[in-house]
C-alpha cells in the first residue's frame, strides 16, 4: 500500500471516529443540567426577557436568589453568575445576552478581586464555550486569548480540551436513555449552597491578590459604555464575605472601583459592611454564603435594587 | 523544543523535507542548523557551552590520533573539560549545600544556575567519542560540522539515546535515499512514543504529583500504592516515549539510533532489568567505568564494590541529590543480592515462576523509584512508612487534585486500561514496532487507533519530559 494512501486512510478513519465521538459527547453534554449549561441556554437559546440580570462569579450564583429578589421587587431577574469569572467573561455574557434579548432595566455586576486578572487567566474554564464556538461573540473573545480557530474548522479537535470527567459524564449521559432531571437546587441560575458550615480557619481566605491591568480596566470601561449606550442601569457590588477574611492588597482594588464609579456616576455597594458578614453560621467559607445567608443577603440586595431603580 | 509541542509538529516535516531536498554532501548543514534551533528553544545562550565542549573534543580527538606520547594528556583534557562543565552546572550547588550544612554556615555561596538542558546526555556522548578515539576504536572526525552534528543531532540531543561514534558518525556520511516505508515506520514509532507520553505518562503524572506533593494529606496506603505503581509506568512511558520519538524522527530521515528500552518491566530479575532499561546509559557505564574497574574478572568482593560504584555514579548522573544516590545504591544492593542468592531461586522456567519473577522484579524497581521521585528523604520515608504500616488514618480517596486538575474514577479507569494496552502492544510487537506488516490494513487501523486515542484521551499541558532535567 502506498504511503500516501495509508496516510489518507489513517486521516479519514481517525476523523470519522473522532467526529462520531464528538457527536456522542455533544448529545450527552446537552442532556446534563450543569448550572452553566442552563444559564448558557438562557443566554443564547431561550428568549424570555428579564428586568434584572446578575453578572459575577460563583458568589453571584450562590448568593443572589431570584426567587427572593423577584418577590420583593416585583420584577423578573436571572442569575448569570459563573464560577471564577473575571471582567472578560462577564462582558462577553452581557454581549451575548443583549444579542438575544431586549435590554434589561438593570445589570448587577459583582466584582471579585480577580476581576481584572485577565492576562493571567482569561477564562476560568474556556471549554464550556467550545460547543458554541460558531457564535461570533464567543469566537472573537476566545480567539483574542487562545488559539481556537482549529475548533471552528475541525470540530472534533475540541475533544482535546475536555477532561476525563467531562467526557465520561457526557458519554454516560448520552447512553443513559432518558434525560437527567433538572437539578432541584437550581432556580433561574441561582444554585443553593448546601455545603456544611466550614470551620473558622477555612473562613479566613488569603489567596487572591488584586492586580489592576490595562486590559481589565479597558473591558470594565467597555462594559460601562455598553450599558450607558443601551440605557441600562449598572450597579457594581462587592459580595459579602466573612469579616475575618484575610485578603491582602484590597485597598488598591476598592480605591480603583470607587474611583471609576465616581467618575462614571455609578452606584457601588460594598457588602463587606453588612451585618451578615459577622455571623459565621451564614458562611460555608470565607467568601460564600450558605442557603440561609443567601436568603438574608437576597433581601438586602432586593431593597438596594429598588433604591437603585428609583434613582 | 518539546517533541509533544505544536512547534515540533511544524519543525519536523520542514526539517525532514529540507534534509531530503538538500544535495547529499551538504545535508549536514540543514541538520546542524535545525539542531541548533531545536536546542536554542530552551535557553539560547547555552549553545555556547555546547560549542565550547564541541571545539575542545574535536581538537582533542585529532590530537589524540596524531601523538602517541601525549594522547593520554589530551584525553584527560577532554574529560576534564566535559566533566568540569557537568560538575559546575549540575553539582556545584549540591556540593556547596552539603559543605554549608556541615559547617552550619554559608561558606560557599549558592549560585543561581539553571542546568543546561540534556547536559548529562551530550556530555557523555562527547566523552564516548574521545575515549573511543583514544582506544583506537574510532578514527578522529576531521570534518568539524559532522563532529558538531554527532554531539548535537537533534532527535537525541536533549534526552538520548547516548550514541557511540562507531554507530552514529558513519551514518552522517551514508547516502540516505527517501524511502516511504522507512519514513512511515519512523512516523509510526513517533506516534507510539507520543501516545505513551500524552495518554499514559502525563495522565499518571497528575495522580503521582498529587500524592508526592502532599504526602501528609494523602496518607492512606492504597493512595500511596497507586502512586508508587503509577510512577513506575509514568517514568517508563515518559522516557521510552521520548526515546521512541527520537528513534522515529531519526528513522524518518534514514538514521538508526540505538534502542534504549526493551520492555524492561517484563524482566525476570534485576540483572535482566538493567539490560533492558536505559540501555544506552547502562552500556556506557559498563564500557567506560565497569570494565576499566576490572569488570567481572575480579574477586567477588571487588566485583560487588565495582557494581556499587557504577550504580552510585549512575544514580548521581540523574541528579545532584542524595535521593538519587540512594536510588543507585539500592539498585546495587538488589543486584548484588541477586548475584549472591537470586540465581538459585525460581530456577525452573515455567509460566508461574516467570510470572512471580516478573512481579517481584517490578516490585523491587518500584520500591527504588520512590527515592528517585521523592524530593528528599523525609518525603520518601514518610510515604514508605505509611505504605508499609498500612496507614488508614486518612480516608482512601480515588479522586485527587493537583494544580486544580482533578483525577477521578474515570481517569483511574482510563489510566489502568491504557497501561494494560501499552504493555500488551509492546509485548506482542518488536521494540520499535517494526514487525508490522506494512502492506496490510492492520497497520493503518493500528495507527488510526493510536491517533484517535492521542486526540481523545491525551493530556495536553505542555508537560516537559522527566529526563530533560538530567
Amino acid at each position: 500500500m502506498k504511503i500516501s494512501i495509508k496516510i489518507t486512510l489513517i486521516t479519514i478513519i481517525t476523523a470519522a471516529v473522532l467526529s462520531l465521538l464528538n457527536f456522542i459527547y455533544k448529545i450527552g453534554y446537552e442532556k446534563i443540567y450543569w448550572n452553566h449549561n442552563e444559564q448558557f441556554d438562557e443566554l443564547t437559546k431561550n428568549k424570555p426577557n428579564y428586568d434584572i440580570i446578575y453578572l459575577g462569579t460563583s458568589r453571584t450564583y450562590v448568593h443572589n436568589n431570584p426567587r427572593v429578589i423577584d418577590s420583593i421587587t416585583g420584577l423578573s431577574s436571572y442569575n448569570f453568575g459563573i464560577v471564577g469569572a473575571n471582567l472578560l467573561e462577564m462582558n462577553m455574557w452581557l454581549e451575548l445576552y443583549l444579542q438575544n434579548h431586549h435590554r434589561p432595566k438593570l445589570v448587577v455586576l459583582e466584582l471579585y478581586l480577580n476581576a481584572f486578572n485577565i492576562e493571567k487567566k482569561p477564562f476560568f474554564d474556556h471549554t464550556i464555550y467550545l460547543p458554541s464556538i460558531n457564535n461570533p461573540i464567543i469566537y472573537n473573545t476566545l480567539s483574542e486569548y487562545r488559539s481556537v480557530w482549529i475548533y471552528k474548522y475541525v470540530p472534533f479537535m475540541e475533544l482535546v480540551e475536555y477532561d476525563d470527567y467531562k467526557k465520561f459524564t457526557a458519554f454516560k449521559s448520552a447512553f443513559h436513555g432518558t434525560e437527567q432531571t433538572k437539578h432541584d437546587l437550581i432556580y433561574k441560575g441561582y444554585l443553593e449552597n448546601r455545603n456544611k458550615n466550614a470551620s473558622l480557619d477555612k473562613l479566613k481566605a488569603n489567596d487572591e491578590l488584586f492586580t489592576s491591568n490595562e486590559s481589565g480596566a479597558k473591558i470594565l470601561n467597555q462594559l460601562i459604555t455598553t450599558c450607558k449606550s443601551s440605557n441600562i442601569k449598572l450597579m457594581i457590588t462587592y459580595a459579602p464575605e466573612f469579616f475575618m477574611a484575610n485578603h491582602t492588597n484590597t485597598k488598591t482594588f476598592f480605591y480603583y472601583i470607587a474611583k471609576v464609579c465616581a467618575q462614571q456616576k455609578l452606584t457601588f455597594v460594598d457588602y463587606r459592611n453588612s451585618d451578615i458578614c459577622l455571623d459565621e453560621k451564614l458562611f460555608v467559607d470565607a467568601e460564600h454564603l450558605n442557603k440561609t445567608g443567601a436568603t438574608k443577603f437576597s433581601i438586602i440586595l432586593a431593597n438596594d435594587i429598588l433604591k437603585e431603580l428609583k434613582k | 523544543m518539546l517533541f509533544n509541542s505544536i512547534e515540533f509538529l511544524l519543525f519536523f516535516p520542514f526539517v525532514t523535507l529540507l534534509y531530503f531536498l538538500t544535495p547529499f554532501k551538504q545535508r549536514w548543514i540543514p541538520l546542524l542548523l535545525a539542531s541548533c534551533v531545536f536546542y536554542m528553544f530552551f535557553i539560547p545562550i547555552y549553545i555556547f557551552i555546547l560549542l565550547f565542549t564541541i571545539v575542545i573534543d574535536y581538537y582533542a580527538g585529532i590530537a589524540i590520533s596524531k601523538t602517541e606520547k601525549h594522547k593520554k594528556s589530551f584525553l584527560i583534557l577532554s574529560i576534564v573539560a566535559n566533566v568540569g562543565i557537568l560538575a559546575f552546572f549540575k553539582y556545584f550547588n549540591f556540593f556547596a549545600d552539603n559543605i554549608n550544612f556541615i559547617a552550619h554556615k554559608e561558606i560557599i555561596p549558592i549560585l543561581n544556575i539553571i542546568l543546561p538542558i540534556g547536559l548529562s546526555f551530550h556530555t557523555f556522548q562527547a566523552m564516548s567519542y574521545t575515549i573511543e578515539v583514544y582506544r583506537g576504536n574510532q578514527k578522529p572526525e576531521k570534518h568539524f560540522g559532522i563532529y558538531a552534528l554527532y554531539v548535537m543531532f537533534y532527535p537525541q540531543l536533549v534526552a538520548g539515546p547516548i550514541e557511540r561514534p562507531q554507530n552514529l558518525l558513519p551514518q552522517f556520511r551514508a547516502k540516505h535515499k527517501f524511502d516511504s516505508v522507512i519514513l512511515f515506520s519512523g512516523l509510526r514509532l513517533m506516534l507510539w512514543g507520543l501516545f505513551k507520553k500524552v495518554v499514559v505518562a502525563d495522565r499518571l503524572a497528575i495522580y503521582v504529583d498529587a500524592i508526592y506533593s502532599d504526602p501528609v494529606h494523602y496518607s492512606h496506603y492504597l493512595n500511596i500504592l497507586i502512586a508508587f505503581a503509577f510512577f513506575s509506568f509514568q517514568i517508563y512511558c515518559d522516557f521510552s516515549g521520548y526515546s521512541d520519538m527520537a528513534l522515529g524522527s531519526a528513522k524518518a530521515m534514514g538514521f538508526d539510533l540505538m534502542v534504549n528500552f526493551d520492555r524492561p518491566y517484563f524482566s525476570k530479575n534485576i540483572k535482566e532489568f538493567w539490560t533492558r532499561w536505559h540501555i544506552s546509559l547502562s552500556t556506557w557505564f559498563r564500557d567506560y567505568v565497569y570494565i576499566p574497574l576490572g569488570g567481572n574478572k575480579v574477586k567477588t568482593g571487588r566485583l560487588y564494590f565495582n557494581l556499587l560504584i557504577v550504580f552510585i555514579l549512575s544514580g548521581i548522573w540523574h541528579g545532584a541529590n542524595w535521593t538519587f544516590f540512594a536510588w543507585g545504591a539500592l539498585h546495587a544492593v538488589f543486584l548484588i543480592t541477586y548475584l549472591s542468592f537470586g540465581k538459585h531461586i525460581l530456577k525452573k522456567e515455567n509460566f508461574l515462576n516467570n510470572f512471580i519473577a516478573v512481579c517481584f522484579t517490578f516490585c523491587l524497581v518500584t520500591l527504588a523509584w520512590v527515592f528517585f521521585r521523592a524530593e528528599n528523604f523525609d518525603e520518601a520515608f514518610l510515604l514508605l512508612k505509611n505504605f508499609f504500616t498500612f496507614n488508614q488514618s486518612s480516608a482512601f480517596t480515588p479522586m485527587v487534585t493537583f494544580n486544580k486538575i482533578q483525577f477521578g474514577i474515570s481517569s483511574l479507569i482510563v489510566s489502568v486500561l491504557m497501561i494494560a494496552f501499552t504493555m500488551v502492544v509492546e509485548k506482542l510487537n518488536s521494540v520499535t514496532l517494526s514487525n508490522f506488516n506494512t502492506k496490510k490494513l492492520g497497520d493503518v487501523l493500528f495507527c488510526s487507533l493510536i491517533l484517535t486515542l492521542i486526540i481523545f484521551l491525551g493530556v495536553f499541558q505542555k508537560n516537559s519530559f522527566i529526563y530533560f532535567q538530567f
